[in-house]
Order: structure tokens, then sequence, then C-alpha cells
């Protein structure tokens, strides 16, 4: 009988389905990009440096591009830890004809000669620079300028050049570094975190794990664990990930609150069925079920067209620092936007089915 | 005009009475709520930044003159001699006297001269007077310094060359400024953006909502007609108190959003330092374009007050 009513429904009513799964769908999509853009402004900094995986070892800072970590102090406690590889990393702000951009070392297996550069393709395309030429860029510590000969292209939105350069222009001495990464098994990182002075049980060794070193001694340092590099930086203005979070889950909430609404709109629409069927004999019960199983099919119509046209409409873009920022969509996001958008719309066909059916 | 005005209050009293405009408000929190909570964000000057050392004065290379403090400038290739050595390196030429550029936190009082890199420096002999040969011409030039740069900066009034850049001077705390003013700048605008299409994605549900309104009102079109309120003035008053209801209902939900940030603020500042919230004027821009995307819905939710019952 529950399948003679669903299947009466849906046959007689399509046309004014179409409708609230056409709005539910936009929703959902503008839902998940907004969702998804606030997952990449907490990811920017592993965006902007390519690092995705391992355990980031850096200092205390409002950014990697200014936080420092000197080589002895990692190198001491690393030495005695095998199956691990370590690289070493300084990022420093340069300025490229008035635009900030980011300056990064060399991975120590790339061999380029001392006034080298490595410009990002999406760079070199925006600055119209291409290989031989020179570019001149300025130090926003040293407040000097530095001639720089193009010598080949890396990937991005960022330069690179060896190390002994990126100290010169950052205006530090050789042996400091912005971030360290160690890769390993899940047992050496571990001991890595342990030699740092951290507690490994306190997550997950998979992914990425950022330490942050606070002196708090003449040789002493204090080690704090975060699950991302942003979150670590982020800390120091006051916001914590979580919260940030929470905040833009709030939102989103709030943006499909209108699908209650439809909903109930639906409900009006098809109360004269409704209403047919409970003459009929049909309990209020299975109708509530039915009710449900509609909204279910509505909302899961709905959802798949916004996880297309969140797939192929890159409408919602964010720059910083030049780089683009793309919403990032996890399994915790696409399955929140899910569940809000089927259960108020749920929500407001039941309520109608109270309201309207008797 | 009197029949009009009564028809009027009577349907929007009785709306408010009846509690009809619950379904404007679900449909209206969305868009009006988000608007003012996300256009609250702290302004990046709310931010306490003078803690921060940043005095020093940065040269900062441009291809268009953008302030006053700008100067004409071009990189060329040349030869720096010294003490009977000779070494070939970039110069970048400056059309200023020197002692109008601050250069590694340094002020040199020379109307025209040289700042060498360290290493050249050192290798010449640390000079105090070097000829430097641009395009086939030589000029002597003093050594007002040295700096960490690969380049030799030579900085003269009277240089005569075709600019092709400008090096401008601008303070670190400008350049900070300016970056987080533009990320703000960025994020608002890619807010604005997605707002404005939550607004259009809810003129159906708020339409459907002011659908519902007047229909729930059936029974009043009902008794106001059959006592001679011709159907013209029924669709006009209809018309008139929904718009009444829906801007009531949106500048509710406005001040709502408002108490609620200050609100939010007021206890979280008690746990964590943070910057205060800021009201934005951009917020009303968008507030009138969705009020006015709301009033155009209506004309069409008001339709066949007539037939309704």
């Amino acid at each position: 009988m529950l399948l003679v009513v669903f299947k009466t429904l849906l046959l007689t009513k399509t046309r004014l389905l179409v409708y609230p799964v056409l709005v539910l769908a936009v929703l959902g999509w503008l839902s998940l990009v907004g969702l998804g853009l606030v997952n990449s402004l907490l990811w920017l900094y592993e965006g902007v440096l390519g690092v995705s995986e391992g355990l980031v070892i850096t200092s205390r800072g409002f950014s990697p591009l200014t936080a420092l970590v000197h080589y002895s102090e990692i190198e001491s406690r690393l030495s005695n830890i095998s199956d691990i590889v370590v690289e070493y990393y300084l990022v420093t702000p340069v300025l490229v004809n008035g635009e900030l951009v980011i300056l990064k070392s060399t991975n120590a297996s790339v061999n380029l000669s001392s006034n080298c550069v490595l410009v990002g393709v999406e760079l070199a395309r925006e600055l119209g620079v291409t290989s031989g030429d020179y570019m001149l860029v300025s130090s926003v510590f040293t407040g000097e300028v530095y001639c720089l000969e193009i010598c080949g292209y890396t990937s991005g939105y960022v330069l690179e050049a060896p190390y002994d350069l990126v100290a010169r222009i950052r205006g530090v001495t050789p042996g400091y570094y912005s971030y360290v990464v160690v890769r390993g098994s899940s047992e050496a990182l571990s001991r890595v975190i342990e030699a740092l002075g951290g507690r490994p049980g306190e997550f997950r060794l998979a992914g990425l794990i950022t330490v942050v070193l606070t002196r708090i001694g003449d040789n002493r340092t204090r080690a704090l664990l975060y699950r991302a590099l942003t979150e670590a930086y982020i800390t120091n203005f006051g916001l914590q990930r979580d919260y940030v979070l929470y905040f833009a889950y709030t939102v989103i909430v709030a943006g499909v609150l209108g699908s209650l609404i439809l909903g109930l709109d639906v409900t009006r629409r098809v109360r004269s069925v409704l209403g047919v069927f409970r003459l009929m004999g049909v309990s209020k019960r299975a109708l509530t079920v039915v009710t449900t199983l509609l909204g279910l099919t509505v909302s899961s119509v709905a959802y798949s067209t916004s996880l297309l046209l969140y797939m192929h409409l890159e409408f919602f873009t964010l720059s910083v620092l030049g780089y683009t920022l793309k919403p990032i969509l996890t399994l915790e996001v696409a399955l929140l936007v899910f569940s809000a958008l089927t259960l108020l719309h749920t929500l407001g066909l039941l309520l109608g089915v109270y309201r309207e059916v008797e | 005009m009197r029949q009009f005005l009564v028809v009027t209050s009577t349907l929007l009293v009785t709306a408010i009475r009846r509690g009809l405009y619950t379904t404007l408000l679900v449909s209206v929190l969305a868009p009006v709520l988000l608007l003012v909570v996300l256009f609250s964000i702290p302004s990046t000057s709310s931010l306490e930044l003078s803690y921060l050392d940043m005095s020093r004065h940065v040269l900062v290379i441009t291809s268009s003159s953008s302030s006053g403090n700008c100067h004409s400038a071009r990189l060329v290739k040349g030869f720096v001699t010294a003490n009977t050595s000779t070494l070939s390196t970039h110069v970048l030429l400056v059309r200023v006297e020197l002692s109008e550029l601050e250069i590694s936190g340094k002020r040199y009082n020379y109307t025209s001269g040289v700042v060498l890199p360290r290493e050249v420096f050192t290798s010449l002999g640390k000079p105090s007077v070097v000829e430097i040969t641009v395009n086939s011409t030589t000029r002597e030039y003093p050594v007002a310094g040295s700096w960490s740069s690969n380049i030799v900066l030579l900085a003269d009034s009277e240089l005569e060359f075709n600019p092709e850049i400008y090096v401008c001077t601008s303070s670190q705390s400008s350049i900070l400024v300016g970056l987080l003013e533009r990320l703000e700048g960025d994020l608002l605008r890619t807010t604005g953006f997605w707002i404005l299409l939550l607004s259009l994605v809810y003129l159906p549900i708020i339409y459907t909502a002011q659908r519902r309104v007047v229909e729930a009102l059936h029974v009043n079109f009902r008794v106001l007609t059959e006592s001679g309120v011709d159907s013209l003035t029924l669709y006009f008053s209809t018309l008139t108190a929904l718009v009444a209801l829906y801007l009531v209902v949106v500048l509710y939900v406005c001040a709502l959003g408002v108490v609620l940030v200050y609100t939010a603020w007021s206890l979280l500042s008690y746990f964590i330092l943070i910057p205060p919230p800021t009201l934005r004027t951009s917020v009303l821009t968008l507030l009138l374009v969705e009020i006015l995307l709301g009033v155009l819905v209506t004309p069409l939710a008001s339709r066949g007050v007539s037939k309704c019952y």
C-alpha cells in the first residue's frame, strides 16, 4: 500500500516536485561552495607551500613567512632517529612589481646557480616573463632590491631559489629555516615527536601533523601539536580552527533553512491527493512514512545535482597572495550539507502532513 | 483611498494576529542574517599591529608610478672599476638624489652616489670612489656604502635614460596593511557574491512564503469582497500589506543579526582576545538589493486574491 501511495504521488505530482528539486540543488551547491572555501582557507599554507603529508616542524609565529627555526636545534634532536627523510625549507615574502609573492628555497636535490630563480608557471604567465629574463624583487625584511635570473619553471604561484640566496633576501644568517618536513613511517614519526618533547599519542600519525617548537629555556623547547599547518599559525590570532569550522557549519545550516518552507509548500500542493488516500483508509502514520520517503527522494535528487554543479562550475575562487583558492570538499562537509538539506526539507514535509492532511 | 488604507491595515493586523509572519521570517532569515553576520567580520584596521617593528622602508619596483614616492629607474648591465679592478654587474639607475632614499634602514648624505653589493665592495678593496661604465659612458661616483643585494644602486638626479620601471619607497607597515586590506577586500567580494546568489536562490522561497500568507488570508478576502471592496483595491491592499510585512520582517532580522554579532563578540571576548566586529556600509547596499528582490516577487504572490476563495 505504501508503495502504491508513493508511486501515485510521484507520478501525479512530478511537475510540482521539479520546483523544490531545482531550488534545493542550487541551495546545496551554494552551501558546498561556501563550506569548501572555508575549508580551503583553513588549509591555505598547506596549499601555498605544497605540504600535504609528514611531520612539519616550525616555530611560533603569525605565518610560516615570519617563523624561524635553526638547523642545529632540529638536527641535535633528530640525529639519532633512523628511517626518516628530513627536508629544510626557508620561505619569505618578496615584492614583484608591487605584488606580494612567496619565495621558497629549493629542495636540496635541485641544483641552481647562485642568482637563479624558478618561477611558478601561473606566476610567469601573469608577469609575462620567460626563462632567461631578469626580474627585480624587493625583500620585505631587508628593504633591498635583488636581481634574479629566471632559469626555469616550477609549479604553483611561487618563486624558488637556492637556499643561500633566499637566506640573503630574508636577511638571516645561514642555518635558519622557516619549516622542516620530516617523512617516514608512523613509528619513526612517533620517535621524532618524542624527541621534540611532544606526546605522539595525541594525534593519528597519518596525513599532516604540525609541531610548533616554543623556546621555554636556554636549551629547552616545548612542542605543541596541531592537525594542520595553518591551524598552528591562526591560533596566534585567537582563532581556533574548530571554532571557525563550527561557525561555518552554523552559517551553512542557516543557509539551507529555506528548504523547510519548500517542504511545507510541497505538502500543501499534494494535500488533495493525500486527502483522497486518507478517505481510502490509508493511516496518517503510513502517509508520514510516504512523505518522509518523498522528502528523501527529492533531497537526494537535488543533492546529486548540487554535487554535479559543484564539480562542473568554478564560479567561486578566492585569491590570497596571488594564490587562487578553490573550494575543498571533504566527506564531512558533503555529509553535513546533505543532512541539513534532507532533515529540513523532510521536516517541512512532515509539518505539512501534520497540519494539512486532517 | 480611505477604503484602501482600511483594507490594508485590516489585512496587516490579521496577518500579524494569526502569526502569518513566521513563514516570511523563516524565508528571509538566511539571506538577511548571513549578510549581517558575514559582513561584520573584524576589519583589518582594528587589528593591533603597533607592537610590530615595521618602521623600515622597502624599495619597491613597479612598472608604473603609483605614488609621490616613486622615481624613474632602469636596470642595465655595466662595469664597476676601482683600484685597477673591473667587475661586470647589474646597475639599477635611479633618477633621484641619493639622500632621498632610505637604503637598508640608512640614509646617505650624498646628492649622487652608488651603493655596492657587499662582495663587490670587498673585492674592489673597499673604495671610496668608483667608476661606473654604462652604455659606453664612464663616470666617477662616490661610494655611499654597501648592501647585501646583488646589484649596484646608482642614484643621481641628473641621470639621462628612458625609464622602464619606477623605484618607490614604502614602509613595511604600509605593505602589511595593504596586504591585509586586499585580503579583506577579496574575502568580502567573494562573500558578497555568495550572498547575492543566495538571495536569488531564496526568491522562489520568499515567493512561496508570501503566497502562503496570501492563501491563509482567503477567508478575509471573501469577507472583504462581500463587504463591497472591489478587486483592484483588494489586490493593491494585499500587495501593500505584504510589502509592509516583508519590510518589517527584514528589518527585524537585520536588527537581530546586529544584536547577535555584538552579543557573541561580548561573550567571546571574555575567553579569547578578538578584535571587535565592524559594521560596514556595504551591508546597506546588499540589504537594499535583497529588499528590492523580495518586493519584486510580491505582485506575483498577490495575484488572483479575489479568486482565492
